[in-house]
């Protein structure tokens, strides 16, 4: 059994990423800034916002963000992080899933 | 903050009314108050202190100085964004709402302490905080019902039951068993409105109770229209005045709403769709983010109406 191919591509997460984020800070965002740091650019995005930000993510994308292991200071400090984390959780799911 | 008078300091809070206000405390009331928290927990025999709460505030101030001295014991503030320590077998955690979903999101980490005992002050307990608790048998939850104008009133283990008024609180007026009332109490922590004021005979919490017994009283409600958010006392009424004079002709409201991270939070309510994006722009402009609403949004039918004054 392989479940690599229903895992979203790279650029379907960043799209639903931006989407997540988007309901937290109330602003549209550009691929062009995924690199970018949301914390400057954001009111909203304050520590309290990043909490938000992580529970958006989780329920979009049904996966768990653990505060010790995951480092939210980085890995949710842009769009780009945050879609790399939820590559990584989407792969091991995928990995997991398949080991069972 | 204003200049600390000798001997006293100056809490700033949200009034129940109106603006800020600032309150005092002499450094006996402070030594008092610390005395009776640290009480409650030297039985768990800490060996650190981590508190989320800051230290301009009451909480975060006992919490993250005086307590953690009369127990003899380390402290640290820790960021909401922060794991929890790995160099201690028995951390007391001083939460706020938002420290409940940082402990949800910190399974493994919990299992790894010998003991947790989490202190939560300021504001209802999240809906989270009953599935932590669950899920951790070695954690062990003490509630605090007080305020920065009376400083602890009582005191409720274990996330249910009655709270225990604290041992040199006293209710003031009928105490009837099973009678709906606001909270009114005396005692020698009260706050003052002045360094140099005379101690209050008396304080009137916004909280509804019912007593359970001679001692003893269950939280029924809050009677001011005020909102929790994260604990920090927001002023709704406060907020829409000043929404009102910068967006003239609106018509606003505002309903309280639970939130998976800050416990309270609330939702400002434009009688006239067409008006929420300026409504809109003028939070975004005007209200530091700590005040801000969820979201800006027509009313609907069946809005929940906020308390009434």
């Amino acid at each position: 059994m392989s479940d690599t191919a229903a895992t979203p591509s790279d650029a379907e997460i960043a799209d639903r990423v931006r989407s997540a984020v988007r309901s937290v800070v109330g602003s549209e965002l550009a691929p062009a800034d995924d690199a970018l740091e949301l914390a400057p650019r954001f009111d909203a995005y304050d520590s309290l916002g990043v909490l938000d930000c992580v529970g958006a993510v989780e329920r979009e994308f049904g996966i768990a963000v653990d505060l010790v292991d995951d480092d939210l200071r980085t890995t949710f400090v842009s769009v780009a992080a945050i879609s790399a984390l939820v590559r990584r959780k989407l792969d091991d799911q995928a990995v997991l899933g398949a080991a069972f | 903050m204003q200049a600390p008078a000798a001997g006293f300091t100056p809490y700033r809070t949200s009034g129940t009314t109106g603006g800020p206000v600032t309150w005092w405390r002499g450094r006996d009331q402070l030594d008092a108050e610390a005395e009776l928290l640290a009480g409650l927990f030297a039985d768990a025999r800490p060996d650190l202190v981590v508190t989320h709460a800051p230290p301009e505030h009451l909480f975060g101030h006992l919490m993250g100085v005086l307590v953690p001295r009369l127990l003899g014991v380390p402290a640290t503030r820790l960021h909401l964004l922060d794991g929890l320590p790995a160099d201690c077998a028995r951390p007391l955690i001083a939460a706020v709402p938002a420290t409940w979903w940082a402990l949800g999101h910190a399974a493994r980490a919990l299992g790894r302490y010998e003991r947790v005992e989490v202190v939560h002050s300021t504001a209802p307990l999240p809906e989270r905080a009953a599935a932590v608790c669950a899920a951790h048998e070695r954690l062990r939850l003490t509630e605090l019902h007080g305020s920065t104008e009376t400083g602890l009133v009582g005191v409720r283990r274990g996330g249910a039951g009655a709270w225990e008024l604290a041992r040199d609180v006293t209710p003031v007026g009928p105490w009837l068993p099973g009678t709906e009332r606001r909270l009114s109490v005396s005692g020698p922590r009260l706050a003052r409105t002045a360094p140099d004021a005379a101690l209050p005979d008396a304080f009137v919490l916004d909280d509804l109770v019912v007593p359970a017994g001679p001692r003893s009283y269950r939280l029924v409600g809050r009677r001011a229209r005020l909102v929790k958010v994260n604990g920090r006392r927001v002023n709704a009424d406060g907020v829409l005045n000043r929404l009102r004079a910068a967006v003239p002709g609106c018509r606003l409201s505002w309903t309280p709403v639970s939130d998976p991270v800050r416990g309270e939070w609330y939702e400002i309510l434009a009688e006239d769709p067409a008006t929420v994006p300026r409504v809109a722009h003028a939070v975004s402009t005007l209200l530091p983010p700590a005040e801000r609403p969820r979201r800006v949004r027509p009313a609907l039918m069946g809005d929940a109406e906020p308390p009434s004054r």
